[in-house]
């Protein structure tokens, strides 16, 4: 990167800064200072291409590769929220048909009334070679895919964000609530990074408000000398890894390989924007221990996710709202028996059922203040609003949990994706494979594909929710 | 199937049992060979231990794939079920797809077609065995019909040569030896994946972004704590004296060796001296030193402690170095770096042969520290790691603070840790009569408090004879951890007797079934409420295994209280261990199942089985397995000591050797001899900024002094004052400073305001500094 792109770069910051604190800059004064007008993408290109140069090879590629394909979305963000344990179908799905629905009186979705035209919500879609609490988990985010295939087993988030938010801070925030109480495994995790990688959510509202904003306050030499130590260190660290590595087997290759790539993101995340805004005031330090906290936590961490992708340190969020299996008891709701266990409620069983869809409702009360919030809250390059250019992806990991199946699994996008998708209505695909839904989803971001996960499951978009 | 393809394969089994020299019509007799008839063998070897366990529930009359060609038929269902069923495994194990038999491709789900159950039995585990070795007698593939683990390894087998990321744990414990700086940064990274219920499976503990970018966080604050406060006792030479340059190396030579746990080599200490002289010409002594051990803590020499060896051409083998081998002990033992008697062996050579492993097995056990290896194995093999974070409903168990629950914790881990130390058994273990606890939680369990001494945790001796507490399986943390939020629960009670006592791992109920618990009934008794699981065949296969083991918990409730009735009911804690071996039988309660189970081949095996995996970070491997075996077998006839399969394991070659590939060369370098430091001590040190004398904080003369913010939240935030006399004589201290907000709690010192600023004086034991010595306080404070 050169120096002279680096500090038009801190001018434009400096500008996009003012802008959200909502002085009177208009759009005319911002073309001005990019040198008349400018396309989408080549502000894009200019304000994200200031990280380090090794990014922009790749970005590049991608624009190209975008460029070429009329059919493809221009949504720019992914955000994917995730609630465990299932379904009651009868007290989950809408009723109605494509143009003519509703949410019925007293069931799990009908919190989000108030956003129904811009939803889709997505009935019959199976998942492929999976059943059960373990097979949905793994499978919900990948489609099985494996190293040969399409996603070389990385999950549609993972897929996505190196190109989504090249030069960016971060390729990805995953963020979670209570997903770790039972460690990291097949049962917690849904991100991955490559066949059987999981990617780590993090837990902690305050760890992950020192991760986005720990460095604010310092003078600018102050972060130069900073960041070139650190950078350094990083160096140093890089050299010992590679001269371990020659001697191993296979299988501890691997694991210095998994802490290379590991690296090279901290480094990344060194040398990239610092982001665009100015820091919100820290989240409360809350026992993590307490389950009593969790709605604080889901709070924080969607407050924090949104407020990451306004700021412009990354294009793609998850929230891991606890994992499969979960046993959160929703005491906050008068509801004393845990996710898990209510979501066994048979059909003849009036209060576990009860029980188990205000639980679902409140997760729906959750997504809808997510969605509230992207509405709300401005793109820092448009000025419009952040949903505009944001796909929101609900998902789930089985459809009727009492059966353990992982058919009829209930998916919902919120937001257009750019004008991409025609929103406001529910769709029965009848049980066809959930790996097209994941090609659309890609689709809709700009990815050129025609398969995602295991090919097996399906290959082309679901023209569908155009 | 058809009966015409029946029939050929049956020809085929015939051929090859006549090959295999066992074929036998009159399965009664024993056909010569020393091996049981083939019903015998079938029952023994698959059925009981594996498809009657795995495989039944789906594939039985009624089960949700009993429209698949594999039939199996539950026991007594018909007179020739056996035969029947021998015959129908014995079908599929000669059928193949790309030369492997089905019987091994179906369950483990990777046949091509895959398998309507997914994964039910992981290649490497015991089942996996078990079903290979029967494939291949079936197949006439075997000369002996021996199926047993152990005897296969009467020479015991070596395992993958092993870079083994640090615990969370270990690293705090290991920052605090080689720094003195007191961390917490560890247990607050992003948590690991846990493997079979264990945080250290060597395969999972990898470093992913989230991780080094926390691991770089932690180092920066900590190097920072480290020279800022400590730097006194970490360096061993004079830099005013003898030069910065000089200085800088000997620090990274000495500090270094211990944090790579072996000397470094000469290229290494440059590449750090290098990161030293940088940052030292700007900002310089003692910030070089700050981010030179930055780097230290982030170099895969330290986080990941090696088991890589020297390879020896002749055994084919890796030679484990000795500086290897006294970091496995210290991590075993103690969950932390080797201490200077295990360095100073290392360094003298005189740590490879068995005699003198065993006799720093003896020192390291006699050790407090050795503790450690109990707490944390009795916490992630009864999944206890999990009782903090249990969900439980306040308005239903209002006593049950965090505080019980961490004293609950402590209270099984002080009972293991000593009787292991008292040279005590398992048995003694699940059958203690009495147990530690502080005088809360005697009380929450409604007992008398201790008379004894009260431990530094305030924790005392509690004799249980005459109550109905006593024994491992009857301890609160244990049965809050296995209950709901709201009541008990038979069901993850027996559960946890299965899996992680018995080593039974049930497999998931099976897709499209049901799954209904009870529905809460005033009504019935909560054993009542379990009784569909016994009338509804579909539960029944798994169930019957699980619920009757749990009823037997029933006297206590979901909070780990005696009770004497289950609300209105009176409680029936009748129960039964069905197909366990020797630990099948009935018993009345938790003292009597505690009673059954000790001493049983079935449970001591699993006990050592546990430990296999918890101390070798391998998870069913071969040389767990075979280890498991040969332990257990050397166990002593008066009972399997706690210690033993620690102790067992620092006996076996696994524990100086590894298997490696030719191919693969040998591990760092380092291990050799000290470094010289000759060039580095006629550097010119004018480059860097001159050396001022430290000291002349706000305070007393000659006292220096820092305050820490460690913790902050809305209304408040929590700090440490760190105090060091840097003077040449005793100072009875006094240090001032700015205080945001207003201190709510202070300890190990006191305060007084005046104007602007709070000043601070130690207490009694810490008021007088002698030269070069240095204390801490802290306090809160409400903004």
């Amino acid at each position: 990167m050169s120096d002279i792109l680096s500090q038009e770069f801190m001018d434009t910051a400096v500008l996009f800064f003012c802008f959200r604190l909502g002085l009177s800059l208009t759009f005319a004064t911002l073309n001005m200072v990019f040198g008349g007008s400018m396309s989408r993408w080549s502000r894009r290109k200019f304000l994200y291409s200031a990280g380090a140069a090794a990014v922009a090879g790749p970005f590049f590629n991608v624009l190209q590769q975008r460029a070429h394909a009329a059919e493809l979305g221009a949504a720019k963000r992914l955000v994917i929220f995730f609630s465990p344990n299932g379904t009651i179908p009868q007290l989950h799905w809408p009723t109605g048909n494509a143009s003519s629905w509703s949410f019925g009186a007293g069931t799990a979705f009908e919190p989000l009334s108030p956003i129904k035209d811009d939803l889709l919500v997505l009935k019959g879609l199976d998942f492929y070679n999976a059943t059960n609490h373990e097979g949905g988990m793994s499978c919900m985010l990948t489609g099985n895919g494996g190293a040969s295939d399409t996603n070389k087993g990385m999950s549609i988030d993972q897929y996505v964000a190196s190109t989504l938010s090249a030069g960016m801070r971060f390729p990805s925030l995953t963020l979670g609530a209570w997903t770790s109480p039972w460690g990291g495994s097949i049962q917690t995790r849904m991100s991955y990074s490559g066949v059987g990688s999981f990617v780590t959510p993090d837990d902690n509202p305050s760890n992950v408000y020192q991760r986005m904003f720990g460095d604010v306050g310092a003078s600018e030499a102050d972060k130069q000398k900073l960041r070139e130590r650190r950078l350094s260190v990083i160096d140093l660290v890089r050299d010992e890894l590679k001269t371990l590595h020659s001697g191993l087997g296979s299988a501890e290759q691997h694991k210095l390989d998994i802490h290379l790539d590991a690296i090279r993101d901290v480094e990344n995340s060194l040398t990239a924007s610092s982001g665009l805004c100015e820091p919100p005031s820290p989240p409360d330090a809350l026992n993590l221990a307490d389950y009593e906290n969790f709605p604080d936590i889901v709070r924080s961490q969607i407050d924090l996710g949104t407020q990451a992708l306004a700021c412009g340190m990354t294009n793609v969020v998850t929230l891991q709202m606890t994992h499969t299996v979960s046993p959160v008891a929703f005491s906050w709701l008068g509801v004393n028996d845990g996710h898990h266990s209510l979501s066994h409620s048979a059909d003849t069983d009036a209060s576990g059922t009860a029980n188990y869809i205000q639980c679902e409702r409140w997760f729906s009360e959750q997504f809808l203040y997510l969605v509230n919030r992207l509405q709300a809250l401005s793109d820092p390059m448009t000025g419009g609003s952040l949903m505009d250019d944001t796909l929101v992806l609900w998902a789930q990991e089985m459809g009727d949990g009492r059966l353990h199946v992982c058919t009829d699994v209930p998916f919902i996008v919120a937001g257009n994706a750019g004008g991409y998708f025609s929103t406001g209505r529910f769709l029965d695909f009848g049980g066809i494979y959930h790996n097209r839904l994941l090609v659309s989803v890609a689709n809709a971001l700009g990815f050129d594909i025609n398969t995602f996960g295991d090919p097996d499951g399906g290959t082309g978009a679901l023209e569908e929710l155009r | 199937m058809s009966p015409l393809r029946f029939s050929i394969l049956c020809s085929f089994f015939s051929l090859a049992c006549g090959g295999s020299g066992s074929v036998d019509d009159d399965t009664s007799t024993d056909p010569g060979d020393g091996c049981p008839d083939n019903e015998v063998l079938f029952e023994s070897t698959v059925w009981e231990p594996v498809l009657s366990q795995q495989c039944l529930v789906c594939h039985g009359g009624g089960g949700v794939a009993e429209d698949s060609r594999f039939q199996l038929k539950r026991e007594g269902e018909g007179s020739d079920w056996l035969r029947q069923n021998m015959n129908m495994v014995e079908t599929l194990a000669w059928e193949e797809e790309d030369g492997v038999s089905l019987l091994l491709l179906k369950p483990t789900n990777l046949h091509s077609e895959g398998h309507g159950g997914a994964e039910v039995i992981t290649p490497n585990s015991e089942a996996y065995s078990a079903l290979s070795f029967y494939t291949a007698w079936v197949r006439g593939e075997l000369d002996s019909c021996d199926a047993s683990a152990g005897d296969a390894c009467e020479e015991d087998v070596l395992g993958p040569r092993l870079l083994r990321r640090l615990t969370h744990t270990a690293y705090d414990n290991t920052v605090y030896d080689l720094l003195g700086v007191s961390s917490d940064y560890g247990v607050s990274f992003a948590a690991d994946n846990v493997v079979d219920g264990f945080f250290n499976n060597a395969e999972a503990l990898t470093v992913t972004g989230l991780l080094a970018d926390q691991y770089r966080d932690a180092a920066e604050n900590i190097a920072a704590q480290a020279i800022t406060f400590h730097l006194d006792t970490l360096l061993t030479c004079d830099p005013v004296e003898e030069g910065q340059a000089y200085c800088a190396a000997a620090f990274i030579r000495d500090l270094g060796g211990r944090a790579f746990r072996r000397p470094l080599t000469e290229e290494e200490l440059s590449l750090y001296w290098t990161i030293w002289d940088t940052v030292a010409v700007e900002d310089g002594f003692a910030q070089g030193l700050q981010w030179t051990l930055t780097a230290l803590l982030q170099s895969p020499h330290f986080l990941y402690r090696m088991e890589l060896g020297t390879l020896n051409t002749e055994e084919n083998s890796f030679a484990l170095s000795d500086w290897e081998v006294a970091t496995q002990l210290s991590y075993l033992f103690w969950d932390t770096m080797p201490d200077a008697a295990l360095f100073s062996r290392a360094a003298s050579g005189e740590l490879h042969t068995d005699e003198q492993i065993q006799e720093e097995v003896l020192r390291m056990l006699a050790d407090p520290r050795a503790n450690r290896v109990m707490d944390g194995f009795v916490a992630q093999w009864l999944h206890l790691d999990r009782l903090i974070k249990v969900p439980k409903i306040m308005q239903v168990y209002p006593d049950l603070t965090f505080s019980i629950r961490g004293q609950m914790l402590r209270e099984t881990q002080k009972l293991a840790s000593t009787l292991m130390s008292n040279k005590g058994t398992l048995s003694d273990l699940l059958q203690s009569d009495y147990s530690y606890m502080s005088d809360d939680l005697a009380m929450y369990y409604g007992l008398p408090a201790g008379e004894g001494a009260a431990d530094s945790e305030g924790f005392r001796r509690v004799e249980l004879q005459g109550t109905p507490y006593g024994g491992l399986l009857a301890q609160g943390s244990l049965l809050t951890t296995f209950a709901r939020p709201d009541s008990s629960s038979p069901v993850h009670r027996g559960v946890l007797i299965r899996e992680r006592i018995l080593c039974q791992e049930l497999p998931p109920p099976p897709p499209n079934l049901e799954i209904k618990p009870p529905e809460m009934d005033p009504d019935k008794t909560t054993r009542e409420q379990y009784a569909q699981h016994s009338s509804d065949p579909a539960c029944a296969d798994c169930h019957e295994r699980i619920d009757p083991i749990g009823f037997g918990f029933e006297h206590f409730d979901g909070a780990g209280v005696y009770r004497e009735m289950d609300g209105t009911h009176e409680i029936d804690d009748s129960g039964e261990v069905v197909k366990a071996g020797s630990a099948s039988g009935t018993f009345e309660g938790v003292q009597d199942l505690s009673q059954l189970l000790s001493g049983t081949d079935e449970v001591e095996g699993c006990y050592v089985k546990m430990w296999m995996t918890y101390a070798t970070g391998l998870h069913e491997q071969e040389v767990t397995q075979c280890a498991t075996g040969l332990i257990q077998k050397n166990a002593d006839a008066s009972g399997m000591a706690l210690a033993h399969p620690i102790e067992g394991l620092t006996e076996l070659r696994h524990f100086r050797q590894r298997l490696g590939d030719v191919e693969e060369s040998n591990g760092p370098a380092g291990g050799g001899d000290v470094v010289d430091l000759g060039r580095y001590s006629t550097m010119d040190d004018s480059k860097y900024p001159k050396l001022e004398t430290e000291g002349g904080g706000t305070g007393s003369e000659g006292v220096m002094f820092e305050l820490v913010e460690v913790s902050r939240w809305g209304t408040g935030y929590c700090a440490d004052g760190y105090v060091t006399n840097n003077s040449d004589s005793d100072v009875t201290w006094e240090v001032s400073d700015t205080i945001e907000g207003s201190i709510s709690s202070i300890w190990n010192a006191n305060k007084r305001e005046s104007g602007d600023l709070t000043y601070f004086t130690g207490v009694s034991w810490n008021g007088s500094l002698a030269p070069g010595a240095a204390t801490s306080f802290g306090f809160c404070a409400d903004i």
